[in-house]
């Protein structure tokens, strides 16, 4: 993913969060959008940097196979 | 503001595909739903045109009309430039988002009617005319005018696909009857309800279906299926109020803005932009944009919209 998708996906979220949260003045459903904006962020963050979680079965943890089977090597 | 007992079977629907549960929901079946919402809805504007046509109407229309130009221009540019989609899908997409859906028009007028708030009954008509501009624009960005369209067939797709001749048609019909349409209400209106749960039914089954084509597409289409209708939702906010509309006429125009096209656009798009990719709109506008309108969206733009509007 480019950084330009990133940092979309991270403005769109922040903008969504803060909107949800003007409208959780006026109702309970902002609140909802806000955890949409939430959400939005945690996947451009995910997709982002997916290949350095090693929960996620990624790169990460396959370096540290690769280090763990050199080193027994 | 309480969710409507029609979102619940849309939740059901993704509920159980997420569960793989096996129901079966007949294609034909769903056709039909299709078919008899557009049905209804524009017999049910048509009937109320005839009693409440008046002038103010003429420049309503129009200013719908250049709103549903002016949200692909929005839609592009994001597409184009920060997306870096090539130019057909970027025009493709955004004549999706300039486009409407009638699924979640369909969501919002049951939600207004189960609160009992009043909207201006005509508003199918500003559905029809909500659904062509949009086409027109998003074929002007993928610079048809260079390619050799066929312009017979283009024009077939976008003034005679199945959602504008069944909802002029039904508008029409609605307008010309009048209240003698009293007698197939029973089928149209009083049925409406429980043809959309079923409906949305299948359209939980549907989007749940497109999150394995979500992962795909990353976080940037996700991000712009739930800007886009957030944006299109405060301008048709902002219009409707503006436009003197009812405080349910406020929310309609806010959620025709937020919604995004899934049948008349992109039949037309098919022939007008062949080299776009429908799986990347078709996508964005039913596996992220329909679920969102549907389960957080509406509720916000009527919040927005009240408060506009008191």
């Amino acid at each position: 993913m480019g950084k330009s998708h990133f940092y979309f996906a991270l403005v769109v979220g922040i903008m969504v969060i803060a909107l949800g949260g003007m409208l959780s003045t006026l109702g309970s459903a902002g609140w909802s959008l806000s955890v949409v904006g939430g959400l939005i962020c945690a996947t451009g963050v995910i997709t982002r940097y997916r290949n350095r979680m090693p929960a996620f079965g990624t790169k990460t943890s396959n370096q540290a196979q690769n280090a763990l089977s050199s080193s027994t090597l | 503001m309480e969710l409507d007992i029609v979102i619940a079977f849309f939740m059901m629907g993704v509920i159980a595909r997420l569960l793989r549960s096996n129901i079966q929901f007949p294609e034909a079946l769903y056709q039909t739903l299709t078919l008899f919402l557009m049905i209804a809805i524009g017999l049910k504007g048509g009937i109320a045109l005839a009693s409440h046509s008046s002038a103010s109407l003429l420049p309503q229309s129009l200013a719908v009309i250049v709103f549903g130009l002016m949200l692909p221009l929005l839609a592009f540019p994001v597409l184009f430039y920060i997306g870096h989609m090539n130019r057909a899908d970027s025009a493709s997409i955004a004549a999706h988002y300039g486009s409407v859906s009638v699924g979640t028009y369909a969501v919002a007028v049951a939600l207004l009617e189960s609160q009992n708030i009043a909207y201006e009954p005509y508003f199918p008509l500003f559905v029809v005319l909500l659904e062509m501009p949009a086409i027109a624009v998003g074929i002007a960005l993928a610079n048809g005018k260079q390619k050799s369209i066929d312009k017979r067939k283009l024009l077939h797709e976008v003034f005679c696909n199945q959602g504008m001749v069944l909802m002029v048609g039904a508008l029409i019909i609605g307008y010309w009857a009048g209240d003698r349409a009293e007698s197939i209400a029973p089928l149209f209106k009083d049925l409406f309800h429980g043809a959309l749960a079923l409906f949305l039914l299948e359209m939980g089954m549907v989007a749940a279906s497109r999150v394995s084509q979500l992962k795909e597409m990353g976080s940037f289409i996700i991000a712009f299926g739930v800007a886009m209708p957030l944006v299109g939702g405060i301008i048709g906010g902002l219009l409707g109020a503006g436009l003197g509309f009812s405080t349910g006429g406020t929310i309609l125009l806010s959620v025709l803005g937020a919604s995004a096209s899934y049948i008349a656009v992109p039949a037309a798009m098919r022939v007008a932009v062949p080299e776009a990719n429908p799986s990347l709109s078709i996508t964005s506008s039913l596996g992220v944009t329909f679920p969102f309108n549907v389960l957080v969206g509406i509720p916000c733009y009527a919040l927005y919209s009240q408060w506009l509007t008191n």
